[in-house]
Protein backbone atom coordinates (compact mmCIF):
# COMPACT_ATOMS: atom_id res chain seq x y z
CA UNK A 1 0.00 0.00 0.00
CA UNK A 2 1.47 3.55 -0.82
CA UNK A 3 -0.36 6.06 0.70
CA UNK A 4 -0.10 9.12 -0.60
CA UNK A 5 -2.93 11.47 1.21
CA UNK A 6 -2.79 11.82 5.01
CA UNK A 7 -5.40 13.51 7.47
CA UNK A 8 -4.58 17.19 8.22
CA UNK A 9 -1.64 17.61 10.98
CA UNK A 10 -4.61 19.47 12.75
CA UNK A 11 -6.95 16.57 12.97
CA UNK A 12 -3.86 14.04 13.68
CA UNK A 13 -3.27 16.33 16.59
CA UNK A 14 -7.05 16.32 17.75
CA UNK A 15 -7.22 12.32 17.81
CA UNK A 16 -4.16 12.25 19.51
CA UNK A 17 -5.91 14.47 22.09
CA UNK A 18 -8.59 12.34 22.40
CA UNK A 19 -10.95 15.25 21.21
CA UNK A 20 -12.15 14.93 17.50
CA UNK A 21 -15.54 14.19 17.06
CA UNK A 22 -16.36 10.52 16.60
CA UNK A 23 -16.98 9.92 13.04
CA UNK A 24 -13.37 11.30 11.97
CA UNK A 25 -11.67 10.11 14.84
CA UNK A 26 -13.15 6.76 13.13
CA UNK A 27 -11.72 7.46 9.90
CA UNK A 28 -8.18 8.59 11.52
CA UNK A 29 -8.43 5.41 13.24
CA UNK A 30 -8.44 3.36 10.23
CA UNK A 31 -5.88 5.60 8.80
CA UNK A 32 -3.40 5.27 11.02
CA UNK A 33 -4.23 1.18 11.47
CA UNK A 34 -2.66 1.46 7.93
CA UNK A 35 0.01 4.14 7.74
CA UNK A 36 3.50 3.83 9.58
CA UNK A 37 4.10 7.48 9.00
CA UNK A 38 0.76 9.00 10.62
CA UNK A 39 1.37 6.07 13.34
CA UNK A 40 5.15 7.61 14.19
CA UNK A 41 3.24 11.62 14.13
CA UNK A 42 0.45 10.40 16.41
CA UNK A 43 3.21 8.79 18.71
CA UNK A 44 4.69 12.14 18.55
CA UNK A 45 1.73 13.96 19.81
CA UNK A 46 0.85 11.99 22.54
CA UNK A 47 4.26 12.57 23.93
CA UNK A 48 3.61 16.22 24.02
CA UNK A 49 0.39 15.44 25.60
CA UNK A 50 1.64 12.89 27.88
CA UNK A 51 3.76 16.10 28.85
CA UNK A 52 1.56 18.67 29.52
CA UNK A 53 -0.82 16.05 31.90
CA UNK A 54 2.78 15.49 33.61
CA UNK A 55 2.81 18.61 34.11
CA UNK A 56 -0.65 19.49 35.69
CA UNK A 57 -1.14 20.42 39.34
CA UNK A 58 -2.66 17.44 40.85
CA UNK A 59 -5.76 17.09 42.67
CA UNK A 60 -6.23 15.36 46.15
CA UNK A 61 -7.97 12.21 45.70
CA UNK A 62 -10.42 12.14 48.77
CA UNK A 63 -11.24 8.85 51.27
CA UNK A 64 -11.03 5.45 49.39
CA UNK A 65 -10.25 6.86 46.33
CA UNK A 66 -6.99 8.53 47.44
CA UNK A 67 -5.76 4.41 48.33
CA UNK A 68 -4.73 1.89 45.34
CA UNK A 69 -7.48 -0.63 44.92
CA UNK A 70 -7.38 -3.10 47.20
CA UNK A 71 -7.53 -6.48 44.47
CA UNK A 72 -5.10 -5.80 42.41
CA UNK A 73 -2.11 -8.67 41.56
CA UNK A 74 -2.46 -12.20 40.88
CA UNK A 75 -1.49 -14.34 37.52
CA UNK A 76 -5.11 -14.54 36.45
CA UNK A 77 -4.71 -10.96 35.37
CA UNK A 78 -1.94 -11.77 32.90
CA UNK A 79 -3.85 -14.68 32.02
CA UNK A 80 -6.85 -12.59 30.83
CA UNK A 81 -4.80 -10.67 28.43
CA UNK A 82 -3.04 -13.76 27.14
CA UNK A 83 -6.51 -14.74 26.10
CA UNK A 84 -7.14 -11.33 24.14
CA UNK A 85 -4.14 -11.58 22.11
CA UNK A 86 -5.11 -15.30 21.19
CA UNK A 87 -8.49 -14.15 19.75
CA UNK A 88 -6.84 -11.05 18.21
CA UNK A 89 -4.37 -13.27 16.54
CA UNK A 90 -6.94 -14.55 13.92
CA UNK A 91 -8.00 -11.80 11.64
CA UNK A 92 -5.31 -12.12 9.59
CA UNK A 93 -6.22 -12.06 5.80
CA UNK A 94 -8.09 -8.78 6.34
CA UNK A 95 -9.00 -6.44 4.13
CA UNK A 96 -11.34 -4.05 6.50
CA UNK A 97 -9.12 -1.56 8.77
CA UNK A 98 -8.49 -3.60 12.13
CA UNK A 99 -10.84 -0.45 13.68
CA UNK A 100 -13.77 -1.57 11.58
CA UNK A 101 -13.56 -5.49 11.87
CA UNK A 102 -15.58 -5.47 14.82
CA UNK A 103 -18.67 -3.75 13.21
CA UNK A 104 -18.29 -5.26 9.89
CA UNK A 105 -15.98 -8.50 9.88
CA UNK A 106 -12.50 -8.64 8.67
CA UNK A 107 -13.42 -8.97 4.56
CA UNK A 108 -14.65 -6.29 2.11
CA UNK A 109 -16.15 -8.74 0.11
CA UNK A 110 -18.77 -9.60 3.37
CA UNK A 111 -20.32 -6.59 3.47
CA UNK A 112 -23.98 -6.22 2.97
CA UNK A 113 -24.93 -2.97 0.74
CA UNK A 114 -27.81 -1.30 0.87
CA UNK A 115 -29.01 0.59 -2.05
CA UNK A 116 -28.88 4.68 -1.45
CA UNK A 117 -28.99 6.00 -4.77
CA UNK A 118 -27.83 4.65 -8.61
CA UNK A 119 -24.77 3.21 -8.67
CA UNK A 120 -23.94 3.74 -5.04
CA UNK A 121 -24.88 1.47 -2.22
CA UNK A 122 -24.35 2.29 1.15
CA UNK A 123 -23.81 0.31 4.67
CA UNK A 124 -24.26 2.87 8.33
CA UNK A 125 -22.09 2.49 10.66
CA UNK A 126 -23.30 3.19 14.34
CA UNK A 127 -21.71 6.24 16.59
CA UNK A 128 -22.35 6.64 20.36
CA UNK A 129 -25.87 8.40 21.22
CA UNK A 130 -25.61 11.93 20.94
CA UNK A 131 -22.42 11.87 18.74
CA UNK A 132 -22.49 15.01 16.82
CA UNK A 133 -22.17 13.93 12.38
CA UNK A 134 -22.05 10.69 10.28
CA UNK A 135 -20.50 7.36 9.38
CA UNK A 136 -21.07 5.15 6.77
CA UNK A 137 -19.24 2.72 3.75
CA UNK A 138 -19.82 3.91 0.65
CA UNK A 139 -19.56 1.13 -2.50
CA UNK A 140 -19.62 2.92 -5.45
CA UNK A 141 -19.74 2.16 -9.33
CA UNK A 142 -16.94 2.67 -11.57
CA UNK A 143 -16.94 6.27 -12.83
CA UNK A 144 -19.47 7.45 -10.95
CA UNK A 145 -19.68 10.96 -9.80
CA UNK A 146 -18.93 11.34 -6.02
CA UNK A 147 -21.11 13.71 -3.84
CA UNK A 148 -19.60 17.24 -4.27
CA UNK A 149 -18.71 18.41 -0.93
CA UNK A 150 -21.74 20.54 -0.09
CA UNK A 151 -19.79 23.13 2.58
CA UNK A 152 -21.95 21.98 5.65
CA UNK A 153 -18.83 20.99 7.82
CA UNK A 154 -15.65 19.10 7.71
CA UNK A 155 -15.52 15.59 5.64
CA UNK A 156 -13.17 12.71 5.77
CA UNK A 157 -12.58 9.78 3.14
CA UNK A 158 -10.63 6.87 3.39
CA UNK A 159 -10.41 4.75 0.34
CA UNK A 160 -10.58 1.05 1.36
CA UNK A 161 -10.73 -0.47 -1.89
CA UNK A 162 -10.35 1.13 -5.52
CA UNK A 163 -9.58 4.75 -6.42
CA UNK A 164 -11.17 7.67 -7.18
CA UNK A 165 -9.50 11.03 -8.70
CA UNK A 166 -10.19 14.83 -8.10
CA UNK A 167 -8.57 18.15 -8.09
CA UNK A 168 -6.14 17.30 -5.07
CA UNK A 169 -5.26 14.01 -7.38
CA UNK A 170 -5.43 10.34 -7.63
CA UNK A 171 -6.88 8.76 -4.07
CA UNK A 172 -5.84 5.02 -3.75
CA UNK A 173 -6.52 2.37 -0.53
CA UNK A 174 -5.29 4.02 2.42
CA UNK A 175 -5.45 7.78 1.48
CA UNK A 176 -7.73 10.45 3.15
CA UNK A 177 -9.21 12.77 1.66
CA UNK A 178 -9.41 15.53 4.23
CA UNK A 179 -11.40 18.57 3.69
CA UNK A 180 -12.32 21.55 5.64
CA UNK A 181 -15.77 23.42 5.45
CA UNK A 182 -14.55 25.54 2.25
CA UNK A 183 -13.10 23.36 0.17
CA UNK A 184 -14.61 21.91 -3.14
CA UNK A 185 -14.13 18.90 -4.90
CA UNK A 186 -15.94 16.35 -7.23
CA UNK A 187 -14.44 13.36 -7.14
CA UNK A 188 -14.95 10.70 -9.47
CA UNK A 189 -14.96 6.77 -8.64
CA UNK A 190 -12.33 4.81 -10.56
CA UNK A 191 -13.37 4.23 -14.23
CA UNK A 192 -12.83 0.67 -13.97
CA UNK A 193 -12.54 -0.69 -10.33
CA UNK A 194 -15.06 1.79 -8.79
CA UNK A 195 -14.11 2.37 -5.13
CA UNK A 196 -15.42 1.40 -1.64
CA UNK A 197 -14.48 4.11 0.99
CA UNK A 198 -15.54 5.19 4.83
CA UNK A 199 -17.42 8.71 4.24
CA UNK A 200 -17.63 10.67 7.68
CA UNK A 201 -19.12 14.38 7.97
CA UNK A 202 -19.70 16.61 10.60
CA UNK A 203 -22.76 18.10 8.89
CA UNK A 204 -25.08 19.54 11.13
CA UNK A 205 -28.38 17.57 10.17
CA UNK A 206 -30.74 20.37 11.67
CA UNK A 207 -33.38 19.88 8.73
CA UNK A 208 -32.18 16.56 7.35
CA UNK A 209 -31.10 13.71 8.45
CA UNK A 210 -27.63 12.59 7.35
CA UNK A 211 -28.98 10.29 4.97
CA UNK A 212 -31.51 12.59 3.40
CA UNK A 213 -28.63 14.91 2.76
CA UNK A 214 -26.21 12.49 1.17
CA UNK A 215 -28.70 11.14 -0.94
CA UNK A 216 -29.42 14.50 -2.17
CA UNK A 217 -25.99 15.43 -2.77
CA UNK A 218 -25.69 12.01 -5.12
CA UNK A 219 -29.03 12.60 -6.64
CA UNK A 220 -28.95 16.43 -6.87
CA UNK A 221 -32.78 16.21 -6.16
CA UNK B 1 7.50 17.18 43.33
CA UNK B 2 5.57 20.46 42.67
CA UNK B 3 8.91 22.24 41.86
CA UNK B 4 10.74 19.28 39.72
CA UNK B 5 10.78 19.58 35.86
CA UNK B 6 8.70 17.22 33.63
CA UNK B 7 11.78 15.67 32.49
CA UNK B 8 12.72 14.52 36.12
CA UNK B 9 9.13 13.76 37.02
CA UNK B 10 9.25 11.15 34.06
CA UNK B 11 12.06 9.04 34.78
CA UNK B 12 11.25 9.19 38.94
CA UNK B 13 8.02 7.27 37.16
CA UNK B 14 10.10 5.68 34.26
CA UNK B 15 11.62 3.81 37.25
CA UNK B 16 8.55 3.04 38.93
CA UNK B 17 7.05 1.42 35.74
CA UNK B 18 9.89 -0.43 35.78
CA UNK B 19 9.43 -1.77 38.80
CA UNK B 20 5.85 -2.56 38.45
CA UNK B 21 6.62 -4.10 35.35
CA UNK B 22 9.36 -6.25 36.04
CA UNK B 23 9.17 -7.23 39.71
CA UNK B 24 5.00 -6.89 39.97
CA UNK B 25 6.33 -4.25 43.15
CA UNK B 26 3.20 -3.22 45.06
CA UNK B 27 5.09 -0.56 46.96
CA UNK B 28 6.64 0.95 43.66
CA UNK B 29 3.14 0.81 42.82
CA UNK B 30 1.60 2.26 45.69
CA UNK B 31 4.16 5.72 44.83
CA UNK B 32 3.36 5.82 41.60
CA UNK B 33 0.14 5.76 42.80
CA UNK B 34 0.19 8.78 45.08
CA UNK B 35 2.70 10.55 42.71
CA UNK B 36 0.61 10.44 39.40
CA UNK B 37 -3.06 10.15 40.95
CA UNK B 38 -3.68 13.46 41.83
CA UNK B 39 -2.42 14.65 38.01
CA UNK B 40 -4.64 12.04 36.12
CA UNK B 41 -7.82 13.55 38.55
CA UNK B 42 -6.68 16.91 37.53
CA UNK B 43 -6.34 15.63 33.85
CA UNK B 44 -10.07 14.33 34.26
CA UNK B 45 -11.76 17.26 35.49
CA UNK B 46 -10.34 19.21 33.37
CA UNK B 47 -11.95 17.12 30.63
CA UNK B 48 -15.16 17.57 31.79
CA UNK B 49 -15.46 15.12 34.61
CA UNK B 50 -16.90 15.64 38.14
CA UNK B 51 -14.64 14.88 40.97
CA UNK B 52 -16.36 11.26 41.70
CA UNK B 53 -16.59 10.22 37.80
CA UNK B 54 -12.46 11.55 37.84
CA UNK B 55 -11.45 9.52 40.95
CA UNK B 56 -13.35 6.36 39.24
CA UNK B 57 -11.66 7.15 35.62
CA UNK B 58 -8.10 7.82 37.53
CA UNK B 59 -8.87 4.30 39.71
CA UNK B 60 -9.32 2.50 36.34
CA UNK B 61 -6.52 4.10 34.60
CA UNK B 62 -3.78 3.17 37.08
CA UNK B 63 -5.29 -0.65 37.71
CA UNK B 64 -5.19 -0.86 34.24
CA UNK B 65 -1.07 0.27 34.34
CA UNK B 66 -1.16 -2.35 37.00
CA UNK B 67 -2.66 -5.15 34.82
CA UNK B 68 -1.14 -4.67 31.96
CA UNK B 69 2.55 -3.34 32.96
CA UNK B 70 3.66 -6.85 31.94
CA UNK B 71 3.03 -6.15 28.11
CA UNK B 72 4.45 -2.49 28.62
CA UNK B 73 7.39 -2.44 26.51
CA UNK B 74 10.19 0.72 27.57
CA UNK B 75 11.54 0.63 24.45
CA UNK B 76 8.29 1.17 22.46
CA UNK B 77 8.08 4.62 24.28
CA UNK B 78 7.68 6.93 27.75
CA UNK B 79 6.04 5.36 30.36
CA UNK B 80 4.13 8.74 31.14
CA UNK B 81 2.95 8.59 27.23
CA UNK B 82 1.66 4.96 28.07
CA UNK B 83 -0.35 6.37 31.42
CA UNK B 84 -1.25 9.45 29.59
CA UNK B 85 -2.77 7.06 26.48
CA UNK B 86 -4.36 4.54 28.86
CA UNK B 87 -6.07 7.73 30.71
CA UNK B 88 -7.28 9.06 27.40
CA UNK B 89 -8.76 6.07 26.44
CA UNK B 90 -10.83 5.32 29.39
CA UNK B 91 -11.82 8.66 29.40
CA UNK B 92 -13.49 8.40 26.13
CA UNK B 93 -14.65 4.56 26.55
CA UNK B 94 -16.57 7.09 29.46
CA UNK B 95 -17.52 9.23 26.80
CA UNK B 96 -18.49 6.86 24.25
CA UNK B 97 -19.24 3.51 25.67
CA UNK B 98 -20.08 1.74 22.70
CA UNK B 99 -17.48 2.15 19.84
CA UNK B 100 -14.01 2.29 20.55
CA UNK B 101 -11.94 3.91 18.03
CA UNK B 102 -9.40 5.16 19.55
CA UNK B 103 -6.05 2.65 19.64
CA UNK B 104 -3.38 2.59 22.06
CA UNK B 105 0.26 3.26 20.73
CA UNK B 106 2.21 0.54 18.28
CA UNK B 107 3.12 -2.14 20.73
CA UNK B 108 1.18 -0.86 23.69
CA UNK B 109 -1.87 -2.10 22.91
CA UNK B 110 -3.16 -6.02 24.12
CA UNK B 111 -0.36 -7.32 21.88
CA UNK B 112 3.49 -7.74 22.81
CA UNK B 113 5.68 -5.70 20.75
CA UNK B 114 8.28 -7.09 18.59
CA UNK B 115 11.43 -6.98 19.32
CA UNK B 116 12.88 -3.34 19.33
CA UNK B 117 16.58 -2.91 17.99
CA UNK B 118 18.63 -1.06 20.39
CA UNK B 119 19.47 1.96 18.58
CA UNK B 120 15.64 2.19 18.08
CA UNK B 121 15.10 2.53 21.35
CA UNK B 122 17.44 4.96 21.66
CA UNK B 123 16.27 7.08 19.77
CA UNK B 124 12.82 7.12 21.58
CA UNK B 125 14.60 8.79 24.34
CA UNK B 126 15.91 11.31 21.82
CA UNK B 127 12.55 12.05 20.10
CA UNK B 128 11.14 12.43 23.81
CA UNK B 129 13.63 15.03 24.76
CA UNK B 130 12.99 16.84 21.37
CA UNK B 131 9.69 16.91 21.39
CA UNK B 132 9.81 18.39 25.16
CA UNK B 133 11.91 21.10 23.93
CA UNK B 134 10.13 21.91 21.08
CA UNK B 135 7.10 22.06 23.07
CA UNK B 136 9.18 24.77 25.09
CA UNK B 137 9.85 26.86 22.05
CA UNK B 138 5.73 26.68 21.18
CA UNK B 139 4.59 30.67 20.84
CA UNK B 140 1.83 31.15 23.76
CA UNK B 141 -1.12 31.65 20.70
CA UNK B 142 0.07 28.00 19.52
CA UNK B 143 0.46 26.40 22.92
CA UNK B 144 -2.07 27.67 24.42
CA UNK B 145 -4.05 25.95 21.70
CA UNK B 146 -2.72 22.69 22.20
CA UNK B 147 -3.39 22.55 26.09
CA UNK B 148 -7.25 23.22 24.87
CA UNK B 149 -6.81 19.82 22.82
CA UNK B 150 -5.06 17.52 25.10
CA UNK B 151 -6.01 18.80 28.55
CA UNK B 152 -9.18 20.36 28.14
CA UNK B 153 -10.61 17.64 25.67
CA UNK B 154 -11.88 20.66 23.52
CA UNK B 155 -12.70 19.68 19.72
CA UNK B 156 -11.48 22.85 17.14
CA UNK B 157 -15.09 24.23 17.03
CA UNK B 158 -14.52 24.37 20.76
CA UNK B 159 -11.47 26.03 21.07
CA UNK B 160 -12.50 28.33 18.49
CA UNK B 161 -15.95 29.47 20.14
CA UNK B 162 -13.41 29.85 23.51
CA UNK B 163 -11.29 31.83 22.02
CA UNK B 164 -13.75 33.58 19.82
CA UNK B 165 -11.05 33.16 16.98
CA UNK B 166 -11.57 31.77 13.63
CA UNK B 167 -11.90 27.87 13.37
CA UNK B 168 -8.83 28.28 10.70
CA UNK B 169 -6.73 30.12 12.51
CA UNK B 170 -7.03 26.75 15.20
CA UNK B 171 -6.54 24.45 12.52
CA UNK B 172 -3.70 26.81 11.16
CA UNK B 173 -1.70 27.02 14.83
CA UNK B 174 -2.53 23.55 15.25
CA UNK B 175 -0.71 22.60 11.94
CA UNK B 176 2.18 25.00 13.14
CA UNK B 177 2.88 23.51 16.17
CA UNK B 178 3.08 20.02 14.57
CA UNK B 179 5.63 21.35 11.80
CA UNK B 180 7.34 22.40 14.75
CA UNK B 181 7.51 19.55 16.87
CA UNK B 182 8.26 17.18 13.27
CA UNK B 183 10.86 19.48 12.24
CA UNK B 184 12.50 18.59 15.26
CA UNK B 185 12.36 14.92 15.27
CA UNK B 186 12.72 14.61 11.12
CA UNK B 187 15.99 13.02 10.92
CA UNK B 188 14.70 10.20 13.56
CA UNK B 189 12.04 9.14 11.07
CA UNK B 190 14.33 8.83 7.97
CA UNK B 191 16.35 6.08 9.82
ZN1 LIG C 1 -0.83 8.76 7.01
Amino acid sequence: MSIVHHPDPSNLMCYAAGSLPEPLAAVVACHVSVCPECRRDVAMLEIAGADLVTSLAGVEMLGDASRPVANIGGSADTYAVKQTMAVKKKTGGADVPAPLIRLVGPRLDGITWKYLAPGVRHHPLPLSKGAQGDLRLLKIAAGMQMPEHGHGGAEMTMLLAGAYSDAFGRFTTGDVSDLDTDSEHQPIADPEEGCICLFATLAPSRYKSPLAKLMQRFTGI
Amino acid sequence: MATSSPSRQTSQLDELIARVANGRDREAFAELFRSYAPRLKSYMMRQGTDSGTAEELVQETLLAVWRKAALYSGEKGSPTTWIFTIARNLRIDRLRREVPWQALPEGHDETPSDDTAPDEALSLDERQTRVRSAMADLPPEQLEIVRLAFVDGLSQSEIADRLRIPLGTVKSRMRLAYHKMRGTVEDLNDR
